[in-house]
């Protein structure tokens, strides 16, 4: 619900990954962290990746942001909206979220985190290898949110924009290291 | 894009380079007074670690010392120090009068940032050194965005912490610009730092006790009686 305020932020951070990496096809985006190695750690990815972070807890109504587990309607902003529907509309809405949030994790882990894994032909076995692979680097990063989850409070409904705008920040700051490097 | 002969250093001290601005963003952006002195420790870790990397990769004495100084100075002993002359009721306070909100005091880091960029540029033409390309624009952002904390907070102990910014910003430059800095010098300013910390902790410590406040920027007045 707070993603008309993460819109225009998650819109710079895509701009900026492919301007970073001169390319907007993914498979060209992340074999260019990786070649050499040490483009890993330019400073422009970094703070891309801490950027993307930021974005992927605000968009999906993650806890500093929202609290989607609460049981106090003013504190929950995401799940508020579905308290409107019942049965199978609720369900279509339950569904839109989560493959929104897992469309999210996919691009962040394959593009910017892990560029690896990813099926490297058209052969039915790359592909079917990359699946599992996929789905293991998902479960991995899943435990990592639970933990940011679990050790954040939510921050008050004013302060939303403070998190986007440092976000926002982080993305400029990277697009400007990237552009002094050349 | 560089014509280092080491590039994992190159790109190790790069991150760290990243990872310095971002906390300078941040001693700008937090709130509450304890976070920004733990930030503070976070950014003189790194640029000790910056020290060391520069040190390794140009076969520098010199730098290894200034990055033992500086754990010594400014993550031990002026965290230590503060703790212990300023009540820690300043530190549970949480500064919600600023000159500049957050959003946009974030904003003009975000161009000061550019502006270090800019005036770096021509300086890197002047000098050659290997590394003076990472570590002078940043350490050049890292002073202007020291500069504008002190402007910005109105806190005694955020306003002291954006000053030590500052200094952390020169060395930040400093470190690639001079790789055989004499330790002397940098025995100067650690023997410096530390009193300007006791002198404006101490005082922080008696505005406290008489106003009940360490919000400076409203003494900027004089109010006749």
């Amino acid at each position: 619900m707070v993603g008309f305020l993460a819109e225009p932020v998650f819109i710079v951070v895509f701009l900026t990954v492919s301007f970073v990496a001169g390319s907007t096809i993914p498979y060209i985006v992340q074999t260019r962290w990786v070649t050499p190695i040490s483009n890993f750690f330019e400073p422009s990815h970094v703070l891309l990746m801490i950027a993307f972070l930021m974005l992927i807890l605000a968009e999906d109504g993650r806890l500093p942001v929202d609290s989607p587990s609460g049981q106090f309607e003013l504190a929950m902003i995401d799940r508020s909206r579905l308290l409107e529907y019942s049965g199978r509309g609720a369900a279509v809405m339950k569904w839109a979220g989560a493959m929104k949030f897992l469309v999210l994790i996919c691009i962040f882990l394959n593009v910017l985190v892990t560029p690896w894994g990813l099926a490297k032909g058209m052969g039915l076995g790359e592909v079917l290898l990359a699946v599992p692979l996929v789905l293991l680097k998902v479960f991995g990063f899943v435990l990592i949110l639970v933990y940011i989850e679990s050790s954040l409070a939510k921050l008050r409904l004013f302060r939303i924009t403070e998190f986007l705008g440092a976000a926002f920040v982080i993305c400029v700051v990277a697009m400007i290291t990237r552009l002094s490097e050349i | 894009m560089n014509s280092a002969p080491y590039p994992i250093i190159f790109a190790l001290d790069a991150l760290t380079g990243a990872l310095f601005l971002l906390t300078a963003i941040g001693v700008v952006g937090t709130r509450q007074v304890l976070a920004s002195l733990q930030l503070f420790v976070v950014q003189s870790l790194l640029l000790a670690l910056s020290a060391v990397l520069l040190g390794i990769a140009l076969g520098s004495v010199h730098l290894l010392a200034v990055a033992a100084i500086t754990i010594a100075t400014k993550t031990l002993l002026i965290p230590r120090l503060l703790r212990r002359t300023v009540s820690s009721e300043v530190y549970r306070t949480r500064e919600v009068e600023r000159v500049l909100n957050i959003p946009s005091s974030l904003l003009v880091a975000a161009a000061l940032v550019v502006v270090a960029y800019v005036v770096a540029n021509p300086l890197l033409r002047a000098v050659a050194v290997p590394f003076a390309e990472i570590n002078l624009p940043l350490g050049l952002a890292a002073m202007f965005l020291g500069v504008f904390t002190v402007a910005v907070r109105r806190e005694a102990v955020p306003q002291l912490l954006g000053l030590l910014a500052i200094e952390n910003g020169v060395f930040f430059a400093g470190v690639a610009i001079v790789p055989s800095l004499p330790v002397i010098a940098e025995l100067a300013a650690a023997v410096d730092v530390p009193v300007i910390t006791l002198v404006v902790g101490l005082l922080t410590r008696q505005i406290h006790k008489r106003l009940g406040t360490t919000a400076v920027g409203h003494l900027a007045a004089l109010r006749e009686h």
